[in-house]
């Protein structure tokens, strides 16, 4: 991997790593179990790694941003986590800014940039 | 399986103890979802192996899920590295000034000057590396302590705070008062009340193998440490103004111009006392090794001092 690729991938990890809460926010509406989620995001075309995404729930249940239950009646117990009152509200707040810096660097961008 | 209970033990034991048992849980159901989704609910060990090949190693895993521990928190990285090279910086003076007497006071010829040159850089070494270990185990101690809250030493800065700062001679280091209260106090606490540490420092010295010119008189050194401690009380009456005003007012310097004064006279006084410094009877030859030849160099060192800045001082006044 050259320099320039390094740069570049660095980057590109900074930059989805800043929009991974607000994709596991968008996406535990309903209560979902880790593996079940990476499956679920993988279909949308989000790539995430199990081991960052398995810590980052228990992250953002300690923020008390997502609520976790275990669930026991199957043969084999589970852990499923869904969006809490707090959650939804930063959800929000994160979407907004979200959509803003999107409408902002859509101003910058010159009219041969845009795709 | 047995290969996923001990990896998933493996992990526990790298976790913080609070909340470890409902990670390994998880883990372990989340680890079987994988290996189910992959290989059906029938794998063989390869495929198990495999599985928990792509989930990562033990340590990988169980720092994903503990955060980053640094040693030190980073709020106190710049003050370690600043009293990290003042250790070195304090050892290389304090071996170099010894190697100097020792080849002044000495008869040392050839092979030995090497030889107390080696020494020198010997003791540079151990003595920065036991002083270096010691901090940094307080620094972990201090940080460890303060893990779960943020550290920043300047947390509450505002822009606001930047009119009160003097500038030029005026201004004084915060951090400069915060290291001396911190050793007037460790210098109060030895001298008062374990002053027998002064006769322990001289005998662990001599263990190197070099020998002192003369040994200290602990029940004389009590009488001074009296006036002594005086002293080192003014010294830290001076230095908590500074860490309250941040200025350095005439007054508080002429106050600390009449103690560092009285603090010579003391120090002048207790070097030409002859009772107080014993010449060593091992010793082969007179020679000032030994606290003489501490108190000497302060003496020396903060007379000067005392001198550089009366004198910077009557020349800023000369100048306007």
């Amino acid at each position: 991997m050259s320099e320039i690729e390094k740069i570049m991938d660095n980057l590109l990890q900074e930059m989805k790593r800043g929009t991974l809460v607000l994709t596991v926010l968008l996406n535990t509406d309903e209560s979902r179990y880790g593996y079940s989620l990476v499956q679920s995001l993988q279909d949308k075309g989000v790539e995430i790694e199990q081991n960052t995404l398995y810590p980052l729930l228990r992250r953002l249940e300690k923020q008390n941003l997502l609520e976790s239950s275990w669930d026991t009646s199957e043969s084999r117990p589970r852990k499923y986590y869904r969006i809490s009152r707090e959650g939804r509200a930063i959800r929000d707040s994160l979407l907004k800014e979200w959509q803003r810096t999107n409408s902002l660097i859509e101003t910058m961008l010159s009219p041969e940039d845009k795709i | 399986m047995k290969i996923i209970d001990q990896y998933i033990y493996a992990i526990g034991q790298k976790l913080p103890l609070k909340g470890r048992n409902d990670v390994k849980e998880e883990l372990k159901s989340l680890l079987l979802d994988e290996i189910e989704a992959r290989y059906g609910s029938d794998p063989s060990e390869e495929d198990v192996k495999n599985a928990i090949s792509d989930f990562g190693s033990p340590s990988k895993v169980a720092r994903k899920y503990a955060g980053e521990r640094l040693i030190i928190a980073p709020g106190f990285t710049d003050i370690y590295y600043m009293i990290f090279w003042i250790i070195i910086f304090s050892m290389a003076v304090a071996f170099t000034t010894i190697f100097f007497v020792n080849l002044f006071t000495k008869d040392l010829a050839g092979a030995q000057i090497l030889g107390e040159i080696g020494q020198a850089v010997l003791n540079i070494w151990n003595s920065s590396l036991s002083g270096i270990g010691m901090v940094t185990i307080i620094f972990i101690i201090i940080s460890r302590f303060l893990r779960e809250s943020k550290v920043d030493l300047e947390e509450d800065w505002t822009p606001k705070d930047l009119k009160g700062i003097p500038l030029g001679d005026e201004a004084e280091s915060k951090i400069e008062s915060f290291f001396a209260v911190a050793v007037l106090l460790v210098l109060l606490s030895v001298v008062n009340l374990f002053p027998g540490l002064l006769s322990f420092a001289e005998s662990s010295f001599e263990k190197s193998g070099l020998l002192l010119g003369n040994r200290i008189d602990i029940s004389l050194f009590s009488t001074y440490a009296i006036f002594l401690s005086l002293i080192w009380i003014g010294d830290l009456i001076y230095h908590i103004l500074i860490l309250k005003l941040a200025v350095k007012t005439k007054g508080l310097k002429i106050f600390r111009y009449s103690i560092d004064l009285a603090g010579i006279i003391l120090l002048l006084i207790m070097v030409l006392d002859g009772n107080l410094f014993q010449i060593n009877p091992a010793a082969t030859m007179p020679s000032i090794l030994g606290f003489k030849g501490i108190f000497m160099l302060v003496l020396i060192l903060s007379s000067a001092e005392w001198i550089v800045s009366g004198v910077k001082e009557v020349l800023k006044k000369a100048e306007y």
